[in-house]
């Protein structure tokens, strides 16, 4: 019988990177996002006895990313309720460079997200995932996955207008009169 | 309509950015956690430094004065020795003010009050900058974790600790050789009523047997005091510490004065006092000096550890018994 890392090992190789993008897309910066990676894979490695289809690996994978995430977000809540004391993390430095400028500015309106519209948006404006197969993730039917999508589309725009407000980068919509 | 285009856009440089050095999968599961350690590293890093910003002053205190003590103790017993060895010059001879007790003393205690300020001085910055180096962070994480393991106060116990026998011995020995030089000046010239100098002169020989024998007891606590933590108290220091010692050993030297008295006094009709009585004499003085002073040196070390137990860190002091 093949030893459990060694399984692990061989499933991990081809959804390594859209798993490790997806769990770097759902976190507030990058390095945060490996730390939730990293979790989850000891999480599915500790769990790995209990996947007996190794097919189902990609989604299995997924979800638990995706409850790692979701674990996350109620300790930081709980943490904004109970101060347990230290310094409040250093925000991040504001970077200049324009396709990041873009990214960060995607990163801060997601964290605004509650976890399942972020998830959804993720999944299928990032990753580019089908609403069904999200839907088979969530265990939710594609029609909540798609008000989830609308609310979280509207959210967006709510916080880029209230960012943003008139002052649309022009470097970003001049792309929209481009050939 | 603007707006959504800018949104997708930022999405996919957000997808774009999350799929730059993704790594290998072997990177993912053997990842060094580097942030992981930076993070517990600087919240170990303010854990320590709260520790020392409520760290008891009487930490520092105790080092402090610990050092200054050992250094003037070691300053007394070098000057005595040198007073003693001057005597040996048939010129110093001449120079009798030098001897009277009074200006010896004043020189003594200049000279020793002089070592013990820049001495604390000293340990006060060797103090401070061991508690600088105990929350300091570097380049590695790992090293730094390691190293903050102890935090300030561990650090600063440790500091007290190693310089416990030091103090003790350097002390002791400071205050025997000035009780013996200032004990035998007032026994010479007040109860025998010879001249200081040339006294002195007479008894070299057994007045430097009684500073070896008191600076040797004075070692020999400072050892005990200095293995006590890691062996146990010893059953001789434990009887010297007892309540009771100083007074048998102000008793013994009250005796000895006496019997001192009484031999000089005698030797006036018949002749000089035999050298193995004026040894004999030196000896008991001493150690019955070295006793009280031993005694009265345990007592303070013990308030000592008291007031470091008192603090919240009495759970990592171990107090002698």
């Amino acid at each position: 019988m093949e030893a459990a890392p060694l399984r692990f090992r061989r499933l991990l190789g081809p959804v390594h990177d859209p798993a490790r993008s997806f769990a770097r897309g759902l976190a507030r910066s990058r390095a945060e996002g490996d730390d939730l990676f990293q979790e989850a894979l000891l999480r599915a490695l500790a769990k790995l006895d209990g996947l007996r289809d190794d097919a189902a690996f990609r989604p299995w994978l997924f979800r638990v990313i995706v409850n790692a995430h979701r674990n996350r977000c109620r300790r930081a809540f709980w943490r904004r309720l109970l101060p347990l004391g230290g310094d409040p993390p250093a925000p991040p430095a504001p970077r200049t460079d324009d396709v990041l400028g873009g990214a960060e500015r995607a990163r801060l309106a997601l964290a605004t997200l509650p976890s399942e519209q972020r998830e959804t948006i993720v999944l299928f404006e990032i990753e580019g995932w089908q609403v069904d197969e999200i839907a088979a993730l969530h265990g939710v039917s594609a029609s909540a996955v798609k008000s989830r999508l609308a609310r979280g589309r509207a959210r967006l725009r709510s916080y880029y207008t209230r960012k943003l407000g008139a002052a649309v980068p022009i470097a970003a919509l001049a792309g929209e009169h481009a050939p | 309509m603007s707006m959504n285009r800018l949104i997708l856009s930022d999405l996919i440089a957000l997808g774009e950015d999350n799929r730059r050095d993704l790594g290998s999968p072997d990177d993912a599961l053997y990842r060094d956690g580097r942030l992981g350690t930076e993070a517990r590293r600087d919240e170990l890093v303010q854990r320590r430094r709260r520790e020392l910003a409520v760290m008891p002053l009487v930490l520092s205190h105790i080092f402090v004065h610990r050092v200054g003590r050992a250094a003037a103790g070691a300053t007394a017993l070098v000057l005595v020795a040198a007073v003693m060895l001057a005597t040996a010059r048939p010129h110093v001879l001449h120079v009798h003010a030098w001897f009277a007790p009074s200006v010896l003393a004043l020189l003594l205690g200049t000279a020793t009050l002089a070592v013990y300020t820049v001495a604390t001085w000293i340990a006060e910055h060797v103090f401070e900058q061991r508690m600088r180096a105990a929350i300091a962070t570097g380049a590695d994480p790992h090293g730094d974790i390691d190293r903050l393991a102890a935090g300030p106060v561990d650090v600063a116990l440790r500091l007290i600790r190693r310089v416990d026998g030091w103090s003790l011995a350097g002390t002791l020995a400071g205050a025997n050789a000035a009780a013996l030089l200032f004990g035998f000046l007032a026994f010479s010239l007040v109860i025998a009523r010879y001249p200081g100098a040339w006294t002195f002169a007479l008894n070299l020989r057994p007045l430097g047997l009684a500073l070896a024998a008191g600076t040797a007891l004075a070692a020999l606590v400072g050892i005990a005091c200095d293995r006590e933590l890691r062996r146990g108290t010893a059953p001789w220091l434990a009887a010297a510490s007892h309540p009771v010692m100083p007074f048998l050993a102000a008793g013994a030297l009250l005796v000895a004065t006496s019997l001192g008295k009484r031999a000089v006094h005698a030797a006036q009709h018949t002749g000089n006092l035999p050298t193995v009585v004026r040894i004999l004499l030196g000896l008991v003085a001493v150690t019955s000096v070295g006793v009280l002073t031993t005694s009265v040196a345990l007592w303070w070390r013990r308030r000592e550890y008291a007031r470091v137990a008192g603090t919240d860190t009495s759970d990592r002091v171990t107090k002698p018994g």
